[in-house]
């Protein structure tokens, strides 16, 4: 059984990997852009999973229509597959080549190793929980595509209601995933989700080390945040075994989208032209075809999971906010190109979001407005408003202080400014929800606890329960410690970005105001997951990497 | 050559190392054994569980338990040094479920389980009053006959005596950390001139070429129970702990010379908040040190493949193929939370019972109205009494037997009530499907 578990899990991987990889393989050479756009092994890996999942959603969409079955997906993994065995000769050079330079570091290949044993563990143990959750639903979601092989479905998964018209019950792409997969192989989805979790958890491990690796270059750091994801009990990313959850493969896009967004910046800096339009320019790079792959990215996103699609975009502001406000890197070129390269990124993601807000989901925003929270004395508008205009003013303050030449007014600025914050900041926050954690009074799950503040808003607090509890007890409080301390020993971008980020978790889950107005842009049973942006195991590990001794050369 | 300063801080750092763990774990792990049972009753009602030390069972020393109609595991922490255990599984008469019974020391945590467990199965049992065994394959099926049923099982004599395996625990950890010790010196004695200058990265190097064999073997023979044998799966782990513990120690030993107080504090501080995270990972902690975490979301690395297909529809596979296969494909089953479910992912049928917050309107029934269709059932068991308040658009009922997934409760509360509308079922509808895990019948 334990056998077949690895083989059915190693099966999965390849299906969820081959397709995308033929046909990534294939663009490069017809653009004859060379082997994969230079991409490394991880990235390979990622890409073509990605690649995949949008593929087979795109499968299921044409199957659908012509009423092809879905069982015949097989036909398709034989062309697949026959394509990458021609083209796997001309790119053997490459991959091999891309494999020693994995290898040439000794800390990636300890990282090799824990992913193997995460793999190993998760294949046999499964995604199949001992307890009834959620999963069955997805499962049944996709029973029903099978059922009616369509994208589409008709009927109530469970209860087999008759549904109005073909209808979407929940962002669909993983199901027509699992859908392909279960018929294709002709395998009992339970069978399916208990044996994907092994691939998936190799995925996760993969995005993780990219975003680490983004943010830090350092190998060492990238194994010690690999081995603590594993190991720490620290909330939603921790859940292993939950890996075949739609929102869990969100993750992976998440981790991932971070890690490509860095890498942009990182090429931007590398070219020697001021003017930003030749920045983007095709060509050496690619930076304007990665920023498109990106995009697509946030696209499968919302289609995977859409609370992540925002979780990236908080995660970008609440670094651009950290590079803003950071004094002593002000004048530091690359991190002006980074700020400028965000700003443009979070204004053109915004620009999308409110366009497609605007043409999709006019109906539910105008009943998000009829809403108690959205009514007077409006503190979750105001409140939110309020912090914003300070953070732009003590932007504007850093940039004219940096220029000016009267040092002594903008500093003074600085300091009152910020202090208008630190009152701010401390008026909002709700200080007994912070001793809960502690001492819960009681206990609630999913949806929040909603009460009215003083001045009489309605608002709502995440309860101190199911994730949350685990992700701050102790391990959450360990990283935060550790967030704070690296920030204020040097600042870099792995740094910033980790205490900026948080610094927004604090806020949001402490913030009755905050957390009010988050759950405008991610649905309120689903905001408790900001916790996501903790990103405890990458600041324990930076903060265990500092007390390694300092002539040690892989720091 | 060796340096006599070495020397004395290689004898103190691992006499402290020593110290710290004993009284670590003497302070941690309390003395005391741990009886446990799964235990689930018609009714629900209390339990308890009387010990003896050889002076005969005395009402201080006693425990009680809740006993309720869902199958539920209890762990009672019970003072060392016992020689018999008894426990009354319910105080009224009916019909009661009693496994998995065990007595173990509370330090049974590295060594062998069959050093410090004992197993409690009813055949040696030492005096049984007042309990029919009811005729059942599983052989967990009781009928209390009485207001004062009890079990009385005589306790091996390796925990007569206080604290016997304890000290056991004690010397065989320490045994093994002084092993640990000496390997480590070896590095710090001769060694001593080439380290001046080295890292941890290079101290590290060897740890997981020494431990990963080990450790994989570990996991290995863990996952595959049944191949392997409990104490060979134990005698692995503490293999890869103690070349674990060695490297740890070399590294903390080889890299005193150069470590600042506060990053020494700084390293404990950080890690002895992580270890509890890792213990339980590792499969020392049952569950996660604080918060209300679901631990069934965490790999383990005691978890099992066997725990996979226990508790999930896994085994019925090809069960739910077949009851697809013979009826008509837009049928509507009534079953358990879990069986619905199942039968939802798995096959064309739809269910009609299912968490709260997937439950559709005017489709899904909810648990007070799956509880008036048991009574109904019980009160009418012809089945043809045309007033009964039961779903028009259920086509069938299945029973899911199967007692060892926790996920399966039965459709109607208690394993006897289950019985008798499985009798019921069975004179009055018809029995169109039977395995070992279900029974499904065809309503009129």
């Amino acid at each position: 059984m334990v056998y077949k578990s690895l083989v059915l899990s190693f099966a999965l991987g390849l299906l969820l990997v081959i397709p995308g990889y033929s046909l990534l393989s294939l663009t490069g050479k017809l653009k004859k852009h060379g082997n994969f756009f230079s991409l490394s092994l991880p990235r390979i890996i990622l890409t073509s999973f990605f690649i995949s999942i949008g593929s087979y959603a795109l499968i299921a969409i044409v199957f659908s229509y012509l009423s092809v079955p879905f069982g015949k997906v097989w036909l398709i993994w034989l062309v697949l597959g026959g394509l990458t065995l021609v083209t796997a000769r001309q790119d053997l050079p490459y991959l091999t080549s891309q494999i020693r330079r994995l290898l040439l570091s000794r800390w990636n290949i300890c990282s090799i190793l824990v992913i193997l044993a995460a793999f190993i563990i998760l294949s046999v143990q499964g995604g199949l929980l001992d307890r009834l959750a959620d999963g069955w639903w997805h499962m049944a979601y996709a029973n029903q595509m099978i059922l009616e092989n369509s994208a589409w479905i008709s009927h109530h998964p469970l209860v087999g209601k008759e549904l109005r018209s073909p209808s979407i019950l929940y962002p669909p792409i993983w199901h027509t995933n699992l859908a392909l997969l279960s018929s294709g192989l002709g395998i009992a989805l339970p069978v399916i989700w208990h044996a994907i979790a092994g691939p998936i958890v190799v995925f996760t491990c993969l995005a993780f080390f990219l975003l680490v690796d983004s943010l830090t270059k350092s190998p060492k750091i990238c194994f010690l945040s690999l081995v603590l994801l594993l190991f720490l009990v620290g909330g939603l990313n921790s859940y292993m075994r939950v890996s075949p959850w739609p929102a869990n493969i969100a993750y992976i896009g998440l981790y991932f989208a971070l890690s490509e967004t860095f890498r942009v910046s990182d090429a931007l800096e590398t070219r020697t032209s001021t003017s930003y339009l030749r920045l983007f320019r095709i060509g050496p790079g690619h930076t304007l075809l990665h920023l498109v792959g990106i995009g697509a990215l946030g696209f499968l996103l919302i289609g995977l999971h859409g609370v992540e699609a925002v979780l990236y975009l908080f995660a970008i502001t609440a670094y651009l906010v950290g590079l803003s406000l950071t004094k002593e890197i002000h004048s530091a070129p690359k991190f002006q190109i980074e700020r400028t390269f965000l700003f443009w990124l979070i204004a053109t993601v915004l620009a999308f979001g409110f366009l497609f807000a605007f043409l999709f989901l006019r109906g539910y925003l105008a009943g998000l407005l009829l809403l108690p929270k959205s009514k007077a004395p409006y503190l979750n508008f105001f409140v939110p408003t309020i912090l914003g205009t300070f953070i732009i003013v003590l932007a504007w303050i850093n940039c004219s202080g940096h220029r000016s030449s009267e040092k002594g007014f903008w500093k003074a600025a600085w300091w009152v400014t910020w202090i208008g914050l630190a009152l701010l900041l401390i008026a909002v926050v709700d200080f007994s929800h912070i001793s809960a954690l502690f001492a819960p009074e009681d206990y609630g799950r999913h949806v929040p606890r909603a009460f009215t503040e003083r001045f009489g808003n309605r608002v709502w607090l995440p309860w101190w329960d199911h994730q949350l509890r685990g992700a701050f007890l102790f391990s959450g409080l360990v990283g935060i410690f550790c967030a704070i301390f690296a920030f204020t020993k040097e600042r870099t971008r792995a740094t910033i970005f980790i205490f900026a980020n948080t610094a927004l978790v604090i806020l949001i889950l402490t913030s009755p105001y905050l957390f009010s107005m988050s759950s405008f842009l991610i649905p309120l049973g689903s905001t408790y997951r900001v916790h996501m942006l903790l990103f405890t195991p990458i600041s324990i590990a930076i903060l265990l990497s500092y007390m390694l001794p300092a002539d040690d050369p892989s720091r | 050559m060796i340096h006599h300063d070495n020397e004395l801080r290689f004898l103190v750092v691992n006499l402290l190392i020593l110290s710290i763990w004993t009284f670590s774990y003497t302070w941690i792990v309390r003395p005391g054994l741990v009886l446990s049972f799964d235990i689930a009753a018609d009714t629900n009602t209390v339990g308890q569980v009387y010990w003896s030390n050889g002076s005969g069972f005395s009402e201080d020393k006693k425990k009680i338990f809740q006993v309720s109609n869902q199958h539920r595991y209890v762990r009672l922490v019970l003072p060392s040094g016992i020689e018999k255990v008894r426990i009354d599984p319910i105080i009224t008469e009916g019909y009661f479920s009693l496994r998995e019974m065990k007595i173990g020391s509370r330090d049974c945590i590295f060594l062998p389980k069959r050093l410090c467990f004992q197993e409690l199965p009813i055949e040696n049992a030492f005096f049984i009053d007042q309990i029919a065994v009811e005729n059942r394959a599983s052989n967990d099926y009781f009928l209390s006959k009485g207001t004062d049923p009890k079990i009385e099982w005589q306790i091996e004599k390796k925990f007569h005596q206080s604290g016997v395996v304890r000290y056991l625990a004690i010397l065989i950890f320490q045994s093994i950390l002084l092993t640990a010790a000496l390997y480590a010196a070896r590095g710090l004695l001769t060694h001593e001139s080439k380290l001046a200058g080295r890292g941890l990265a290079s101290d590290l190097k060897h740890t997981p070429i020494l431990c990963a064999p080990f450790f994989i073997a570990y996991v290995f023979s863990s996952v595959s129970v049944g191949a392997i044998s409990q104490p060979v799966i134990d005698f692995l782990f503490l293999i890869s702990l103690v070349v674990f513990a060695a490297s740890i120690l070399g590294i903390l030993q080889r890299w005193s010379n150069h470590l600042k107080p506060q990053r020494v504090l700084g390293i404990f501080l950080v890690v002895g908040f992580l270890m509890p995270d890792f213990f339980f990972h590792l499969g020392l902690a049952s569950k996660p040190f604080a918060g209300e975490e679901l631990t069934e979301y965490h790999w383990r690395a005691t978890r099992t493949y066997e725990d996979n297909f226990q508790h999930s529809p896994l085994k019925y596979i090809e069960d739910l193929d077949q009851i697809s296969q013979i009826i008509s494909s837009d049928a509507i089953i009534l079953s358990d939370i879990a069986t619905s479910y199942y039968l939802a992912s798995t096959t064309s049928v739809k269910g009609r019972l299912f968490h709260p917050h997937h439950s559709v309107p005017q489709f899904s029934i909810d648990n007070s109205q799956r509880k008036d269709i048991c009574r109904t059932i019980l009160k009418h068991p012809t089945l043809n009494d045309s007033s009964w308040n039961f779903p028009q658009d259920i086509d069938y009922i299945l029973l899911n037997l199967d007692r060892r997934n926790k996920n399966v409760a039965p459709l109607c509360e208690g394993d006897r009530t289950q019985q008798l509308i499985s009798e019921i079922l069975k004179k009055h509808s018809r029995l169109i499907f039977r395995s070992d895990f279900f029974e499904l019948y065809k309503l009129y």
